[in-house]
């Protein structure tokens, strides 16, 4: 074999290489997000109404819910959580759901359930099964 | 008539590439710097210039860039020949050595910014050797010295790469013009100006014309280091060009490039007369080709030394990127901070200022830093990005300046050496000062936040048609002439004959672009908002302000397909020149 074969061989294992762990890498990162539950709001005269399982409570009694963005990601397209403070909440304990003024929500779905606490800007996936019923 | 169609048709591509995207954003330029808009009026006028002109900083940053190329351009001419005269000397050119002298050219700027920090720092290596001798520290931010610096990253990154195309040269001159020399009595240093220096007038002038271009590309290395805004001594023009980029000031802006246009203009017309008149009688003593490795040696005992410590000089940089990126993010703080740490406790300092402690061995080998290069996305889709951009640029310059120089070198006329002459000048216009007025072009053609706004000028760049045309002009013309009687055609001319003699050439102008395209930073930010899309290398010029052991890793990992593809290209050649 001639050293400009053995060369352009080991190129190719290079390129093949990095193609892989090209391919491993994404799935990985991918395979570690959050996975949630897409639910979209329901308008209700001039409020919404979601699942009261969307939202959240923090330590200082505020209420709030995440919303799903979409945005450019270095491999296509990725979702990230946006955490949004809820100033009118009223309950509909009997239904499970609960009434908020949002306008933001006629616009982007809501991130129902989750495996774990979601954290603002967090990158999220879900799978086709999750999304809303 | 036929063939001049077939001529024109190979032609077109590059000189109609050429016009729009290097002749017409100058003329875009030109008129976006005369008018002056002041509330919907347009008034025609120098009013740019003279605000150019008269700015101090602009004239700062010409004044410094002037001092640094009258100190660099001579120095890298004498050192390079010097090295060039001492391998033809000791008959040194092993495959290992031109890889060497090479590879500074293809490095990504990026990659050895740590080194250049480590050593003309505060703290840096020099200080360090002074404190230890007892001498006053440099404060390199204010001394008039620090000009040095750019001088030292130019010599090292250009002066392999010049001193081969020398030894090419030398490699030209017979021997028995040195013993007829010998034999009439003449001295060494006779020998040496008579013969050597008038011969190599033609190379001379070619080395001369690049290392004037490459003056220009060495902004990349002063921004990574110094930032975009360095002390007085360090302003070049291209900060000023940048600087005003950022804020969008085009009017001005496209006066100073206009201003620098002309300015390179006025510098290579002279040169072009020049080594128009050298190249004539340079093309009548036949071929000419690039690279010539000489494999026999002389002397047993002094080669292998010699070829170490030359390819140790100028592969340092490189094994100082490759020992750190095996470093522990831990142990490369402690070794280069400039602050007294727990890890370097035990080290050399001087009032709280802690030199720097490089070392070729890692204390704790790590290969932690290129697993988290490797699992980040966003690096790997930059590392392709920068696969993409290098691919269509090299394959789609090559084809372009072959076809273009086959047709510079066979269609006859008047007007044909106007149009190379311009190809010459456009060729001297450094890329920084062509952004300018590409943007506003691309800005037109709503083409300026895609890869084609990088990928379009750098395919029709007029340096490859140069480049191959000077080897196209070193074949004999008796083999195309004897084609044509028997009844070839153009074309057949051109994928016969010419095309299977130019692959020397073909192959140095892979290199050259390769080595040119992988290092983009300049036209990446200024074209390319989405960082996403930026190449791999944009990144890794950010080394010194984010993560250095991660990115000396993403370095290594960057520089590996540069290496590959320089050596296909090396052995390449070897394997056409000896078939």
């Amino acid at each position: 074999m001639k050293p400009l074969h053995v060369i352009c061989c080991i190129a190719i294992l290079f390129f093949a290489f990095m193609a892989g762990i090209t391919v491993y890498s994404v799935n990985a990162e991918y395979h570690q997000l959050t996975k949630v539950r897409l639910s979209y709001a329901q308008k209700d005269e001039n409020a919404y109404s979601i699942p009261l399982s969307a939202m959240y409570t923090d330590t200082e009694g505020r209420n709030y819910l995440f919303l799903v963005l979409e945005q450019e990601g270095a491999w296509g397209k990725e979702y990230i959580c946006k955490k949004v403070l809820l100033a009118y909440v009223n309950f509909d304990e009997s239904q499970g759901r609960i009434t908020v003024k949002e306008p933001l929500l006629s616009k982007y779905p809501i991130a129902d359930k989750s495996e774990r606490d979601l954290e603002d800007g967090e990158r999220v996936r879900f799978s086709k099964e999750m999304v809303a019923e | 008539m036929k063939k001049n169609r077939t001529l024109w048709l190979l032609f077109l591509p590059s000189v109609l590439g050429m016009a729009l995207f290097y002749v017409l954003p100058f003329f875009l330029a030109l008129n976006y710097s005369l008018v002056f808009r002041y509330s919907e009026k347009k008034e025609y006028g120098l009013f740019y210039y003279m605000e150019a002109i008269k700015n101090p900083i602009f004239r700062l940053g010409v004044k410094n860039f002037l001092l640094f190329s009258l100190i660099a351009i001579p120095a890298v001419v004498v050192f390079s020949l010097a090295l060039a005269l001492l391998l033809k000397k000791l008959r040194l050119g092993s495959g290992f050595l031109v890889f060497s002298l090479l590879l500074p050219f293809v490095v990504p700027s990026g990659s050895t910014a740590l080194f250049w920090n480590t050593i003309f720092n505060l703290n840096g290596y020099i200080n360090r050797l002074r404190f230890q001798t007892g001498l006053e520290l440099v404060m390199w931010d204010s001394s008039r010295w620090s000009i040095l610096i750019p001088v030292f990253l130019y010599l090292w990154k250009f002066c392999g790469f010049f001193a081969l195309v020398f030894y090419a040269g030398l490699n030209q001159i017979p021997d028995e013009y040195y013993e007829i020399a010998k034999l009439e009595g003449s001295g060494k240093a006779a020998a040496f100006f008579q013969i050597t220096l008038t011969y190599l007038s033609p190379i001379s002038m070619i080395v001369l014309l690049l290392a004037f271009i490459s003056t220009f590309k060495i902004s990349r290395e002063l921004f990574m280091l110094f930032g975009n805004y360095p002390l007085s001594n360090l302003y070049f023009f291209q900060h000023f060009l940048n600087n005003h980029f950022k804020n969008m000031n085009l009017s001005i802006l496209c006066s100073a490039s206009v201003l620098m246009i002309l300015f390179t203009c006025a510098i290579t017309v002279p040169i072009w007369f020049i080594q128009k008149r050298s190249f004539d009688t340079f093309e009548k003593r036949g071929e000419f080709n690039l690279f010539v490795p000489q494999t026999q040696t002389l002397n047993k005992i002094w080669t292998p030394v010699l070829t170490t410590i030359i390819s140790f000089v100028f592969l340092l940089p490189v094994l100082f990127t490759l020992s750190n990126s095996f470093m522990g993010a831990s142990e490369i703080l402690g070794r280069y901070s400039s602050g007294i740490l727990e890890q370097n406790m035990g080290d050399l300092s001087r009032n709280g200022l802690h030199f720097v402690n490089p070392s070729f061995i890692p204390s704790l080998p790590t290969a932690g830093q290129y697993r988290d290069f490797l699992l980040k996305p966003i690096y790997l889709r930059m590392f392709w990005n920068s696969v993409l951009l290098a691919v269509s640029i090299v394959a789609g310059h090559t084809v372009v300046s072959v076809t273009g120089a086959f047709a510079f070198l066979r269609i006859k006329g008047k007007y044909i050496n106007a149009v190379f002459m311009l190809y010459m000048l456009l060729m001297v216009v450094p890329v920084q000062v062509m952004i300018t007025p590409q943007y506003i072009l691309f800005q037109s053609l709503f083409l300026e936040n895609s890869y084609w706004s990088i990928i379009l000028p750098a395919i029709f760049n007029p340096v490859g048609v140069f480049i191959v045309r000077l080897q196209m002009q070193g074949f004999p013309q008796e083999c195309i002439e004897a084609a044509q009687i028997s009844g070839a055609g153009e074309l057949c001319i051109f994928r016969r004959i010419l095309l299977p003699n130019i692959k020397g050439a073909i192959a140095v102008l892979v290199i050259y672009t390769f080595a040119e395209y992988w290092n983009i930073v300049d036209q990446a930010v200024v074209f390319i908002s989405n960082q996403n899309h930026y190449p791999l290398s944009v990144f890794l010029s950010h080394m010194l302000q984010r993560d250095v052991g991660v990115l000396s890793a993403g370095s290594v990992v960057y520089l590996v397909p540069a290496c590959l593809v320089f050596e296909i290209c090396l052995l390449g050649i070897k394997d056409f020149l000896t078939d």
